[in-house]
């Protein structure tokens, strides 16, 4: 875990449970997808390609397929606490605040809508 | 900690954006499923050819919409202000953003995912309505400038600009209308497809015909009747 920000790892049942719904998008660009300070406007999963963490001091540090990131800020409408970058060819699920509230396996994540 | 989030209801462009006609009930509903952030100038809101997956609310600030040419030219198709919704236009064509949103000012900004917005369009006429009104603007605005484009010069085309912004932005002073929005000299030039040297010397063409007045980056327009005939325009 790095330190403000908590990425949970998702089991192989748990991401097939989101594949069945969200269909994994590809960027094909490099975006910043949260800036520092801001709330994340959806939770992301990587699938594959490379998506980092930069932080103050411009470290970066790389996730790891099947991890979800920004959920608790997402849902708590609190502020990112680092930037979050995806780079180009990079496949994602994107779990939009209107998923996250409805979602059943959220819960088993250990958050609350 | 939360961080400060911005209720529909009390929203400081409410009676200019696309929920306007809902009840206070529905508007706490938006409330409960928008996200709302800030953006710092030059930071993006999304970027041409990546995935959509909902529609931005301009609360405050100016953000300006850009596309890409193949040779890496970026053009400024339209800025949007305050009460304006971006990224609506990708939500019905296509999977991927058409075009660029970048903050050109502090913006203040409410994001809508896609699933809820369209469960909103299909169950609230007014929020259909509403959309619609706005792409048949943005569908006017683009025919006229593609009409602008061939049958006017670039003299006429910057004098035009200058009565957009004035429309858009402009603030009454003792000096005359202040346009109130900081574009700089290369994105006007994008806006009416010229280069920056020919829209500095053509802005101080018409500064020294007396229809505008510059200090330093601003910009007052001083006669207006004039500039409209000068854009031939009608008045």
């Amino acid at each position: 875990m790095i330190r403000g920000i908590t990425i949970y790892d998702l089991s192989p049942d748990q991401l097939f449970s989101f594949l069945k719904v969200l269909e994994p998008q590809v960027y094909q660009i490099d975006q910043t997808l949260i800036y520092k300070g801001n709330v994340p406007n959806a939770a992301f999963c990587l699938l594959s390609g490379k998506l980092q963490i930069r932080k103050y001091d411009n470290s970066t540090y790389p996730l790891f397929p099947n991890q979800i990131i920004g959920l608790d800020e997402c849902l708590k409408h609190s502020p990112f606490k680092h930037t979050l970058e995806v780079h180009k060819g990079t496949k994602l699920l994107v779990l939009p605040l209107s998923f996250l509230k409805n979602n059943q396996l959220i819960h088993s994540l250990g958050q609350t809508a | 900690m939360s961080s400060k989030m911005t209720r529909c209801e009390s929203c400081p462009s409410q009676g200019n954006g696309i929920f306007c006609e809902l009840e206070h009930m529905e508007l706490s509903d938006i409330s409960d499923h928008k996200v709302n952030n800030t953006y710092k100038k030059g930071q993006v809101l999304f970027v041409e050819g990546n995935p959509t997956y909902g529609i931005y609310c301009v609360n405050k600030g100016n953000i300006k919409i850009t596309q890409m040419s193949p040779d890496g030219k970026e053009s400024i198709i339209r800025i949007a202000q305050a009460g304006d919704v971006i990224g609506h236009r990708s939500l019905f064509t296509s999977k991927h953003y058409q075009a660029s949103a970048t903050a050109i000012e502090e913006a203040h900004v409410c994001f809508i995912d896609k699933d809820y917005i369209l469960k909103l369009i299909e169950t609230k006429p007014s929020v259909s309505f509403n959309l619609i009104s706005r792409l048949s603007r943005d569908l006017g605005a683009a025919e006229h400038r593609i009409s602008s484009f061939s049958q006017k010069n670039v003299r006429e085309r910057l004098a035009e600009l200058l009565l957009l912004l004035k429309e858009s932005h402009g603030e009454p002073t003792e000096k005359g209308t202040f346009i109130n929005i900081k574009l700089t000299r290369d994105e006007m030039a994008s806006i009416i497809g010229t280069a920056p040297e020919t829209l500095i010397r053509f802005m101080s063409e018409i500064k020294s015909l007396g229809y505008i007045e510059q200090e330093g980056k601003k910009i007052f327009i001083t006669d207006e009747k004039a500039l409209i005939e000068f854009a031939g325009l009608e008045y």
